[in-house]
């Protein structure tokens, strides 16, 4: 009696664990987490959640994804936002909005996902360090062109050893020019070409930039400047030629020749056929 | 290269094969509607401004990038993009006959699986050359044979350099099919569904919905350039082969490295095939020297008719060398 | 004496132009059969898209065009020899002046269906007139055959209106249905056979034939000209333009003869088509096949001798028996060797064995056509990597074999409607006596027999 009483007991749990679990298990959520700062102080957190199914990524769509900061105290809330199609998504902060630094100039941001039916609830973090960069476009005597940056953190100290990219925008992508190191002082100069073409106007996009660096992120100044060489964006008149829209002067000349000459002898011919039709004597 | 280099090199294969592999996936029926419809949409982006609240602004806003034009219909599409002249530089030593070319223009243009825009031969220089892979797209030649002859003007020449063709005008008489020297264009032999005549989407830029009867080639998509997108073969190559750009801007890229343009052919000696035809190709190829594969890695993914078929090519390339 | 044999010769002809036999019936009606599978041919292709025929990307020109390019040169060539024959006013032409006029005109309003069978929109015809690009040869192409269709229909109706004005008048007391009666009298267009109008329509005539010269030589080197100026392996020739209008000369003349052998048993007129008229048409084609002997032979002679690649491997496929080659041998032998064995030398010398050689002739340069077309576009300079066969070998379809012989059983339907409304000799025209030659005003005194 006793026994049965267990049995049934032990099913009746059994059941009640197994029917408040969800029945399909739910798969991993895997996540990539990015801080990137732009020229003008914008921040940038970027966010991917995808899940993996043996070689097949699966990118998830309309999730929400909180982005919180912290101070010393409590976790501030930033904003929740929601994912695109390719499982991305970016919440830009205004330079002016104050993120609470450490006193080494440490940032804290985290991101949380609270998952859906299939996928796992995740989350993650990440501390960066503020990075400043300040940039001089300087010509010297011969005529050379240089990029020069000073590297400093959020206590005004310099930056060492951090690797700098100097780079230009192109239609598609960015043309690399050099990459340099930082040198004790927090310095890099690099030598820029001049004979690079830029706008209509010679203008060119520098991009002086700290890629995904373990303190720091990933840091961009892009400074507008006049070294390119103009192009032509004038829209030109396409000549006579075989292959433009009209040909060369002398084969349309020709051509109209030998057909005006052809039928106005036909015409002439035809003349004299109804000459013959009227000639009834 | 050193074997340390083929590592890395294998190594960043192998995840841009998997990434590749997955884009694929997804790409069957999402990106190439996605691709279609970005090109009028501008994107909008949520912005925490200084008092903590998000809004929502436009990303050319913040980013400086000059706003996409509109994809030009009709008359309109027979106008260059300004100020552009877009070329292609095809690296030989990196070509493994992986096809992700063909098959990802296939798909960016709603082609058949035996239509190819982008075609890849197989060709052999010399009695002592090994045999290399030679992709082909069109070369959007500077005095092209195809435009020449056209009798309604369907296919065009503009300023950026490139050719295309209105499938609202082409009246279906294949000449150009039997004028161009390099085989770069097809003719859509029979009805499908995927084709509407007269449709108002179509533009000669997208060169989507085709039509049965008309003549279709590589258009160097240039839909896509007016978004700053690389077009479809530059992007599924695997091995980085193929590199696009803006002559004007002497740039070139293959979505993973960026190069000066003139540099590169000076240094690697890029050469235009068949230049002596005087057609003046927009198309450079670099030579085949350290190659990054053997030439046998590129018949592993075919099947019997194409292996054979390489065969027969190689039989013919063997037999003009002397052999 | 003369006009007793032309009444004579008139009257052997009333037979023909009467109501039509159970024969004409019977074979009319093959070839209207003949036709209709070509219409259902043609419907196929219209709403299945030109894939079902042997035509993909790389042959995208196949059996069409060579049946343009071969009826256009008979056509042409028809045209040429009966202008050049009236102006210089060469008696012993004159009896088949109308037959050569016949299937010149026939072969020029079949010709040109084939290059529309060849277009892949054809709702888009009318953009060639809307759009036209000069630089195009097409559109050259499309001019001179428009102007030579006028020139010729013209010209051959004003061949026709003395025999027609005859045929207003004796029709009265015909057998035939009167309709027919009534179309004689309006196509007469008003021709009493008074001298003035015989003199108008004479300047008529002689200005017609003294254009349709230039224009047909011109528009064959047009057509010539869509393959000699395409940048291919095998086109890319300078000699073409004069070697088709050669080609279309030796064709023409070939097809004369045979129509002369038919006519001639047909109507029963052996004595006006003597065997005189085989031996000189035969001497014209030896003279002509050795010409088209000397122009094949230095293209394929100077092509060979030094070649770059892409054209040695055409060499290579039109001279592989597993290929071309029994095509190109039989071009050779049919073209050059027969002609001069069966008419070259004299025992083999008879009127028989000049048409039958004038057959073989027709069908090599057939397959002379084919072999300047089907072979360049199999080898283009980048071999073809598509391992589907029907890509890299091109092989004529059931379309292509119906629409074919369609446009020869149209042909013959026609010839057998235009014999049976104007006598196959031009009879007024044999009256006359000899017209003198008036170029640029002066008069040349011709020495009469």
């Amino acid at each position: 009696m006793i026994r049965k009483i267990q049995i049934l007991v032990g099913l009746l749990l059994f059941t009640l664990i197994i029917g408040s679990s969800d029945v399909t298990a739910q798969i991993r959520t895997r996540s990539d987490f990015s801080y990137t700062k732009l020229t003008d102080g914008t921040k940038v957190l970027k966010v991917k959640v995808f899940t993996k199914q043996g070689p097949v990524f699966n990118y998830i769509n309309n999730g929400n994804i909180q982005f919180l900061t912290s101070n010393d105290t409590a976790e501030i809330d930033l904003g929740t936002l929601q994912t695109d199609e390719d499982g991305k998504v970016a919440l830009y902060i205004d330079k002016g909005y104050v993120i609470p630094m450490d006193e080494t100039g440490n940032m804290h941001f985290m991101f949380r996902y609270d998952g859906n039916d299939s996928c796992q609830e995740t989350d993650d973090e990440l501390d960066v360090l503020d990075l400043n960069i300040n940039y001089e476009l300087v010509m010297d005597e011969d005529s050379l062109y240089f990029v020069n940056a000073a590297l400093t953190d959020a206590l005004g100290n310099p930056v060492i050893d951090e690797e700098v990219f100097i780079r230009v925008k192109r239609l598609y992508s960015y043309l690399p020019i050099e990459s340099t190191i930082s040198d004790e002082e927090g310095n890099v100069s690099v030598q820029f070409p001049s004979d690079l073409p830029g706008d209509s106007l010679g203008n060119l996009q520098i991009s002086v930039i700290v890629k995904e660096s373990g303190q720091y992120g990933t840091v961009e100044a892009i400074v507008i400047s006049d070294w390119g060489i103009p192009v032509d964006y004038s829209e030109h008149e396409v000549g006579r030629a075989l292959w433009a829209k009209a040909g060369p002067l002398w084969m349309l000349i020709a051509i109209y020749i030998v057909i005006f000459g052809a039928w106005s002898q036909f015409c002439v011919a035809l003349y004299f056929l109804f000459k013959m039709r009227n000639a009834k004597s | 290269m050193s074997d340390k280099d083929k590592q890395k090199q294998d190594r960043r294969n192998f995840l841009k094969n998997g990434l590749l592999l997955s884009a694929g996936v997804l790409g069957g029926v999402g990106i190439s509607e996605k691709l279609m419809a970005s090109a009028t949409v501008s994107e909008k982006v949520k912005v925490l401004t200084t008092d903590g609240k998000l809004i929502e602004v436009d990303k050319s806003s913040i980013y400086n990038t000059p706003a996409c034009t509109p994809v030009p219909k009709g008359e309109d599409a027979r106008k260059g993009i300004p100020g552009r002249k877009f070329v292609m530089v095809i690296d030989l030593a990196k070509c493994a006959n992986a096809r992700k070319c063909i098959e990802g223009c296939q798909e960016g243009h709603n082609l058949a699986p035996n239509q190819e825009w982008m075609s890849v031969n197989s060709l052999k220089d010399n009695q002592y050359a090994e045999p290399y892979w030679f992709p082909k797209p069109c070369y959007h030649c500077d005095n092209p044979s195809c435009v020449k002859v056209c009798p309604v003007g369907a296919t065009f020449k503009r300023t950026d350099g490139v050719v295309l063709v209105d499938v609202d005008r082409c009246i279906g008489c294949k000449f150009c099919i039997s004028a161009c020297p390099y085989s770069a264009r097809i003719f859509n032999w029979g009805p499908r569904d995927v084709y509407e005549a007269n449709s108002p989407d179509y533009s000669p830029e997208t060169s989507v919905p085709g039509q049965e009867g008309t003549v279709g080639k590589c258009d160097f998509c240039p839909d896509r350039s007016r978004e700053g997108k690389l077009p479809y073969c530059v992007i599924s190559c695997p091995m980085g082969a193929i590199y696009f750009g803006d002559a004007h801007e002497d740039a070139i890229t293959n979505g993973e490295e960026t190069v000066r343009l003139a540099e590169t052919i000076e240094n690697k000696a890029g050469y235009q095939y068949m230049r002596n035809l005087g057609t003046r190709p927009s198309v450079y190829y670099l030579p085949p020297v350290n190659k990054s594969f053997p030439y046998e890695r590129g018949l592993e993914n075919l099947n019997e008719e194409q292996k054979a078929r390489y065969e027969e090519v190689l039989n013919i390339e063997n037999k003009q060398n002397g052999n | 004496m003369e006009t007793k044999k032309s009444t004579d010769l008139f009257l052997r002809l009333r037979p023909h132009m009467e109501k039509p036999s159970k024969d004409w019936y019977v074979l009319f009606l093959t070839c209207a059969l003949l036709l209709s599978w070509g219409f259902y041919a043609f419907y196929r292709q219209f709403t299945d898209g030109h894939g079902i025929t042997g035509m993909r990307d790389n042959v995208v020109w196949g059996v069409y065009i060579v049946n343009f390019i071969y009826l256009l040169g008979l056509s042409y060539a028809g045209a040429l020899i009966s202008a050049i024959f009236h102006l210089a006013r060469i008696e012993w032409g004159k009896p088949f002046i109308r037959i050569l006029e016949l299937f010149s005109f026939i072969c020029l309003i079949i010709g040109p269906i084939y290059i529309l069978l060849c277009i892949g929109k054809l709702d888009r015809l009318l953009y060639l007139f809307m759009y036209p690009r000069l630089q195009s040869p097409i559109t050259w192409d499309i001019i001179a055959i428009m102007t030579d269709l006028v020139f010729c229909t013209v010209y051959l109706y004003m061949t026709f209106i003395k025999d027609i004005a005859k045929m207003s008048i004796a029709s009265e007391t015909m057998n035939m249905s009167n309709w027919r009666k009534k179309l004689y009298k309006i196509m007469a267009f008003g021709f009493t056979g008074t001298k003035q109008q015989i003199s108008y329509l004479d300047k008529a005539m002689d200005i017609m034939a003294s254009i349709i010269i230039p224009t047909v030589i011109v528009a064959y080197s047009l057509l010539a000209w869509l393959f000699g100026m395409n940048l291919r392996p095998g086109w890319n020739s300078t000699i073409f333009a004069p070697y088709f209008v050669l080609t279309a000369a030796f064709s023409g003349v070939a097809l004369l003869i045979i129509l002369l052998w038919i006519s001639r048993n047909l109507f029963k007129i052996k004595d006006i088509f003597t065997d005189k008229y085989f031996y000189i048409l035969g001497y014209g084609l030896l003279l002509l096949s050795f010409i088209f002997g000397y122009f094949t032979f230095s293209e394929y002679i100077t092509t060979w001798y030094n070649t770059q690649h892409a054209t040695s491997t055409l060499l290579d496929k039109v001279q592989d028996f597993d290929q071309y080659g029994y095509m190109y041998l039989a071009t050779w032998i049919f073209a050059t060797a027969l002609p001069i064995i069966f008419i070259g030398f004299p025992w083999f010398r008879k009127p028989k064995t000049i048409v039958f050689t004038a057959v073989f002739v027709l069908l090599a340069l057939y397959m002379n056509r084919y072999l300047i077309m089907v072979p360049v576009l199999e080898t283009p300079y980048l071999t073809i990597v598509n391992p589907d066969p029907a890509y890299y070998n091109y092989i004529p379809t059931w379309v292509e074999y119906a629409l074919s012989a369609a446009g020869i059983a149209a042909a013959v339907m026609l010839f057998m409607l235009l014999t049976k409304f104007v006598p196959i000799l031009p009879l007024e025209e044999m009256k006359e006596g000899k017209r003198k030659i008036k170029i640029f005003g002066i008069t040349l005194e011709t020495h009469e027999k």
